[in-house]
């Protein structure tokens, strides 16, 4: 009898919780990001979850979880409860990468993700060269091509990420063979190109800034107008606008979290954005702050993305399958 | 942020010696502010507590520390980052000597001799070398950093692909000094580490590499929970069998390395400050290498190779020194081209971007006072090292005396919770766990387990760079011959593995005989 009596109780308490919720938020967020520590997009996240930690006067912790290639952070958000408590801080591509290499897996980003807020296009990919060489615009890379099949080496990063697709789009689109050589990231593609290892060299706009300031280094072509170099044209203006792989920093929520909530993150993360102190350290560094938070912009902006990964196959993904 | 010029007078800025001398002390006084002392002095403490707690590395103490960059004072913050990271180098050798397990991954090879000091009696001495030998790696280290960090940058930058595998090559010629079992256990072990290294994404193509379905292994296998588990977690296991109450039965002999000692230990330290900053300023190799060559080098030379692993203080020395030194000297790629080459330089990066600091090759001329600042504390802050270190051997001593009972599921603990800490992911304790019982086994059928680890940094080093230059080469082996830094580490790899062979004496001897032996 007792034991029946405590099950009711806890029932009725159960079913009469949402009745009597705290208004969002009464409790510490998490903000689980798919990056390591310590770069750019970690970064980001770190300072954006910061100011929210002030504006919403409760905690917002940054989780990194970069197992599995941001799977299993993303796995974790996707099973999480809806109640806005758990997000997923990623780049929109990784998620979406998830869905068209294995669309039956844990997690997806159309089944199980609403997207909260989206920094589109927040920095650029660059292509760069050194000062003293051949290459000053695209051109005259694709007209090396053709004459030398092959024979150009661009240092690009790890599989499936968009240093290295660009390089796949631009192959495709202008016709040409020009030979990645994948390193582990912007800093080994910089140092490889200042050794003078590769001719070309992909990297973030950000990482190449200090050397293109020190003389040494030049931009090629950027796949989005970037804040810190907006000289240097962009893939699409050379004539290739298929090469349009943007990085954009999205704050995604498990999909049925309440509409109520998901304003008030997003309300909550455009707010942080105003703030003239980070909005300041963030231009001084580069990122592009073009924040979109309108529910139809960002379900163009996902099926968008779904189109432009699904070119590829799960292999040139990075998701080979075993 | 101001010029160089704005700050100092002109003629700073185009730098004489005298006038790095006189950066460097100024850059100390701006370290000697109490504020920068506080934060410096957190720092080292932290630094050597990381470093003697297994699995919780440098990296993982910046990561959680990374928050607090947006309310701390931007110098003190770094030189407090900067603290932790030669602070785990002198903590890191404290377990390896004491208990055999390797508080960083950077003090593997001391478990060898030091463990073995500690068995007779010696622990006192061996932490006394390490600690004195990272003093005097670490400070001369710095100021090999003040006058030659762009030059030396330079350089830096002629290592491709080819030079890099030629140059691994070259490290795996340690192998033949590692060993002091037998040579083809040795051999079968370093390539079971670099298989070990290909579980994973390939770096190259992204294709999956036995990881048999699981998200976890894709990731691939790390070093820290190998040697957590291959030293730590297995010495547990051999003590709970070994039954004995007390790790030692032989008395503490001596707190400080005697004048014998000293005799025995200034031509490693030495040598181990120059390698260890030569190796530590091309970028990409990590500090452990610089240990294993400095272990080598010294079997080498020496004139009793076959006293090494049974506790020769030069086998502390050469490599403590040389991890010091080359952790010192990573600093050059990042701070004077903007380059981060490892998971600790690469958050700290991140950390002066915090602070609107980007790193890059004006970086020393365009914020002087943060790389001065810098330079300044690692002088104040290795001698704070010295000073917590000496009086700090005769308490870990003592730690020896506890009952094992108690000690050794401590240091499970705190290895596992390290692990832990750093990816918040449980697949990296099972694979602790997993390396735990696998070291176990391989002491039983006396397998060791330094060649497996060399094997572990190596191989995967070894196999991109390799494969790397093949891409470029368009398939031509030439490219490892042709281009004069490979083709020198090519010879010297040569040499090395040819000289006993030929010589017949000294250590040659002691591998053929061990060769006849089998």
């Amino acid at each position: 009898m007792k034991t029946r009596l405590f099950s009711i109780t806890v029932c009725a308490l159960v079913i009469s919780t949402p009745l009597f919720a705290q208004p969002f938020p009464s409790r510490p967020i998490e903000l689980i990001v798919t990056s390591n520590p310590g770069g750019g997009v970690d970064l980001l996240f770190r300072l954006v979850a910061d100011e929210m930690t002030k504006l919403l006067k409760t905690q917002v912790n940054v989780v990194n979880q970069a197992a599995g290639s941001g799977a299993i952070g993303a796995e974790k958000v996707a099973a999480s409860r809806k109640d806005g408590y758990t997000l997923l801080g990623s780049l929109l591509g990784q998620v979406a990468t998830m869905n068209v290499a294995n669309p039956k897996g844990p997690a997806n980003l159309t089944r199980d993700f609403q997207p909260v807020a989206v920094l589109y296009g927040y920095a650029a990919v660059i292509m760069l060269s050194r000062t003293d060489s051949e290459f000053k615009t695209l051109k005259d890379v694709v007209a090396l091509a053709h004459k030398k099949p092959g024979e150009i080496i661009v240092g690009v990063g790890p599989t499936g990420t968009s240093l290295t697709l660009e390089v796949e789009l631009l192959k495709r689109a202008a016709k040409i063979d020009i030979t990645p050589l994948p390193f582990a990231g912007s800093a080994q593609t910089i140092t490889n190109l200042l050794g003078g290892h590769v001719n070309l060299a992909m990297a973030s706009d950000v990482a190449a800034l200090p050397h293109i300031k020190g003389g040494k280094l030049q931009g090629v072509a950027v796949d989005v107008d970037s804040a810190v170099l907006p000289e240097v044209a962009t893939f699409a203006k050379q004539g290739f606008p298929q090469v349009n792989l943007l990085a954009h920093l999205a704050f995604l929520a498990p999909k049925g979290t309440p509409d109520a909530t998901i304003k008030i993150l997003a309300d909550t993360i455009r707010k942080t954005l105003q703030d003239p102190k980070l909005k300041e350290n963030l231009n001084a560094r580069g990122y592009n702050l073009d924040l979109r938070t309108a529910t139809a912009d960002l379900n163009t902006l996902v099926k968008e993305e779904m189109e432009k990964y699904s070119r590829f196959s799960a292999d040139e993904l990075g998701w080979k399958p075993q | 942020m101001p010029n160089c010029r704005a700050v100092f007078s002109s003629r700073f800025c185009e730098r004489q010696p005298l006038e790095t001398l006189n950066f460097l002390f100024q850059g100390t006084l701006a370290a000697a502010a109490p504020v920068n002392l506080l934060y410096g002095f957190a720092g080292v403490l932290l630094g050597t507590l990381v470093g003697v707690l297994p699995g919780l590395g440098p990296a993982g103490a910046i990561a959680l520390l990374l928050p607090l960059a947006l309310h701390a004072p931007p110098l003190a913050y770094l030189i407090m980052l900067f603290g932790i990271t030669y602070g785990a180098q002198y903590g890191g050798s404290t377990t390896s000597i004491l208990v055999n397990i390797p508080g960083e991954a950077s003090s593997v090879i001391t478990c060898l001799d030091g463990y073995a000091m500690a068995r007779q009696g010696r622990a006192g001495p061996a932490l006394g070398i390490a600690a004195f030998g990272s003093f005097i790696g670490g400070t001369l280290a710095i100021f090999g950093l003040a006058f030659l960090a762009p030059a030396l940058a330079e350089l830096g930058l002629h290592f491709g692909p080819p030079e890099y595998a030629a140059l691994m090559l070259f490290g795996l010629t340690a192998l033949v000094y590692l060993a002091h079992g037998p040579m083809d256990k040795a051999l079968l072990m370093a390539l079971f580490g670099s298989l070990l290294a290909s579980v994973g994404l390939d770096p190259l193509t992204g294709t999956p590499r036995f990881t048999f379905g699981i998200l976890i292994l894709r990731d691939g296998v790390g070093l820290t929970p190998v040697v957590i588990g291959l030293f730590g977690v297995s010495e547990v296991l051999l003590n709970l069998e070994a039954k004995t109450g007390e790790v030692f039965q032989n008395k503490v002999r001596g707190l400080l390395p005697t004048l014998q000692d000293w005799k025995d230990s200034a031509a490693p330290i030495a040598r181990g400050t120059l390698l260890g900053f030569f190796i530590g300023a091309i970028p990409g190799l990590n500090v452990v290498i610089a240990t294993f060559a400095s272990y080598a080098i010294e079997k080498k030379i020496s004139k009793h190779p076959e006293k090494f692993g049974t506790g020769a203080i030069e086998g502390v020395a050469g490599p403590e020194t040389a991890n010091n030194a080359a952790s010192c000297s990573g600093w050059i790629p990042l701070l004077s081209l903007g380059l981060p080459t490892g998971s600790v330089t690469s958050l700290i990066f991140g950390a002066l971007m915090i602070h609107g600091l980007a790193p890059g090759p004006l970086f020393i001329k365009n914020s002087p006072e943060v790389f001065w600042g810098l330079l300044g504390s690692m002088v104040i802050g290795n001698a704070m090292l010295l000073i917590l270190n000496l009086p700090l051997i005769g308490l870990w001593i003592r730690v020896l005396r506890l009952p094992y009972f108690f000690l050794f599921p401590l240091i499970i603990l705190f290895g596992i919770i390290g692990t832990y800490t750093v990816s918040g992911n449980v697949g990296e304790v099972v694979i602790t766990i997993i390396f735990g019982l696998v070291g176990f086994l391989m002491k039983k059928f006396a397998y060791e387990p330094a060649p497996m680890v060399l094997g572990l940094v190596i191989g995967p080093l070894l196999e991109t760079a390799i494969r790397r230059s093949l891409i470029m080469s368009r398939g031509s082996f030439a490219v490892f011959v042709n281009r004069p830094i490979a083709a020198a580490f090519m010879i010297l790899a040569l040499f090395m593995l040819l000289s006993p062979l030929l010589t017949r004496r000294r250590l040659g001897q002691e591998i053929i005989e061990k060769l006849e032996e089998n």
